[in-house]
């Protein structure tokens, strides 16, 4: 009984320490991911425009709506953490990257030259490795696994952070990974970034609900779900907790959002962004 | 020494000289993947040699993107997998995610994959799906070995370049020590080849024994021996024959249990070519008692 009380109190005192350094985290952060987040849009805006301007067909995935979540991550990552993204990897590559960077990521998009990866992987695989992007994949559910063998490399308390989507997760790669990633304790956080979409269904229309916080519990894998994507600090608390867990522990952070941009079907509420920005002609 | 002790023992060289991280489905619990890993163990018999070896989840895709992350993070890494068959659940892996790492000198480490193949006629349909040839097209991206003896298979462990390798190893030909008899079997039926003649032809190709090949196939028939995955001059050469002897009718006869299905590649290459050539394709599945059935027949 004394014991379990002392294993209570020493939780909460870490929790409650845990929190306090969230919380400095968010103070000290707020402005900069406030300014990031704008860069953020400001450069997928201009990528739309040029894609409209030169008529372009090429597959270019924006990420309008994902900026804070990208923003709070670059101002949190140690300079050892890597990367393992999907197709609608955008956001992380801009906030990632030094502005010098931003116009190579612009002309990446259009397969130019003169760009991050010389033009040769275009949107959806995109990946500046210099800022810790390791890998990306524009299959679904394809990133995670490699990005678990990333994070059995890490050193000095690194941790990979693997994005995937509310798609994703209904593949047999993401359970096989959260098992994997467990009984291997591997330092990685995933970002399941829950648009309602997968391509042109949403949730509702094509499975049941995933309630990945019970998912995350019979596995021992830490939780945190952002529910307002708007509020940076929920953003960056939640997330300054989960990046401190996962050197330890797995864990899954669920972020709620809405992903802009594109048309709207005239009959249904689908959008066409994952198809980047539809020319007006 | 035993085969399985020789090939057990190159393997742990491997492991140990190549600063490999080992893992795989029950790898370290006896009977150590058909006791290909041991010598990865203990005198305990269940303990990993190094701390960082693991017995892996029940994972096939997730175990082979894991090796490939590895690799891009510049560890060398050795999965063993006890048949062929498991490996097509990460198709995706050697697929999408290879040509992903294409350019940029993406791959850093090596990533080995020691596989079996159980390509003896008592696995039935098991052996009817584990042939070497259902990978021969990803050799294109990455690198595929098909040994057939221990020496082969040490050669096969001799490369290790940055990237993805598969080893295979026959269970057939490498565990009963029948060592692969190429020339032998090159020497055998290649004057056959060479004789073809009439308006229709029999191609044979995988490893039907020659009492078969007697009783069932026409005596007049033309063989045709596919010599090697990598090796394409062989059709070349059948190409040739073909248009100088004209044949109207060519029937390709596969054993399907056998290590190497050719009978599709023989099949497109000769459309493209646009020969005027009936071709039919009969698949054949060795049995048990070491006989054959035909199992599919199509034109």
């Amino acid at each position: 009984m004394y014991l379990d009380i002392k294993k209570y109190l020493r939780k909460l005192l870490v929790n409650l320490k845990l929190n306090i350094f969230a919380g400095i985290f968010y103070f000290k952060n707020k402005l900069f991911i406030i300014e990031s987040s704008k860069a953020i849009k400001e450069i997928m805006l201009k990528i739309s425009s040029l894609k409209i301007k030169e008529k372009s067909d090429l597959p270019i995935h924006l990420a309008i709506g994902h900026e804070n979540l990208s923003a709070t991550i670059s101002a949190l990552k140690n300079d050892d953490d890597s990367f393992s993204l999907t197709h609608r990897n955008i956001h992380f590559n801009i906030a990632l990257s030094k502005k010098s960077d931003y116009e190579k990521i612009i002309n990446e998009t259009l397969l130019y030259d003169n760009s991050i990866n010389n033009g040769n992987y275009g949107c959806m695989t995109m990946r500046s490795r210099k800022n810790g992007i390791k890998y990306t994949s524009s299959i679904l559910g394809n990133n995670i696994s490699v990005g678990l063998g990333i994070a059995s490399t890490n050193l000095n308390n690194a941790v990979t952070w693997i994005q995937t989507g509310d798609g994703a997760i209904e593949e047999g790669a993401f359970y096989e990974a959260i098992v994997f990633a467990k009984s291997r304790n591997l330092p990685v956080i995933f970002i399941i970034e829950n648009n309602n979409w997968s391509l042109g269904s949403s949730i509702k229309e094509r499975r049941h609900e995933i309630k990945i916080k019970y998912l995350s519990k019979s596995l021992g894998i830490g939780f945190q779900q952002i529910k307002n994507i708007n509020s940076i600090f929920e953003i960056s608390t939640k997330i300054f907790k989960a990046r401190k867990r996962a050197i330890n522990n797995p864990q899954i952070i669920e972020v709620n959002l809405k992903t802009l941009g594109g048309q709207k079907s005239s009959t249904r509420e689908y959008q066409s962004y994952h198809c980047g920005v539809i020319r007006e002609d | 020494m035993k085969i399985i002790d020789n090939i057990a023992s190159h393997i742990l060289n491997y492991a140990v000289s190549n600063n490999c991280q080992v893992f795989g489905q029950n790898l370290f619990k006896p009977s150590y993947i058909s006791g290909l890993g041991k010598f990865l163990v203990k005198k305990d018999g269940i303990t990993p040699i190094k701390n960082n070896w693991f017995d892996a989840t029940n994972s096939e895709l997730t175990s082979i993107g894991y090796g490939i992350g590895r690799a891009i993070a510049n560890q060398n890494t050795l999965l063993i997998v006890k048949q062929q068959d498991f490996l097509y659940l990460a198709n995706d892996q050697f697929v999408n995610t290879i040509i992903n790492c294409i350019g940029e000198d993406f791959l850093k480490g090596h990533f080995r994959i020691i596989c079996l193949i159980s390509d003896l006629p008592k696995e039935g349909t098991q052996a009817y799906s584990n042939n070497i040839s259902l990978f021969s097209n990803l050799a294109k991206e990455l690198r595929i070995d098909y040994c057939f003896s221990v020496d082969s298979f040490k050669e096969s462990l001799k490369f290790s370049n940055p990237g993805l390798t598969i080893s295979f190893l026959s269970s057939e030909y490498t565990y009963k020590s029948k060592f692969f008899t190429e020339n032998k079997f090159i020497s055998t039926y290649k004057n056959l080849f060479s004789n073809g003649n009439g308006e229709y032809w029999d191609i044979l190709v995988g490893f039907i024994p020659e009492k078969y090949l007697k009783n069932i196939i026409i005596k007049k028939c033309s063989i045709f021996y596919p010599i090697n995955v990598g090796d394409f001059k062989w059709l070349e050469e059948l190409e040739n024959k073909l248009k100088i002897k004209a044949p109207k009718e060519i029937t390709i006869h596969e054993s399907s249990s056998s290590n190497f299905m050719f009978a599709d590649h023989i099949y497109t290459f000769l459309k493209s070519k646009n020969l005027d050539i009936k071709i039919h394709i009969k698949n054949y599945r060795k049995k048990q008692n070491g006989s054959f059935s035909l199992i599919k027949q199509r034109i």
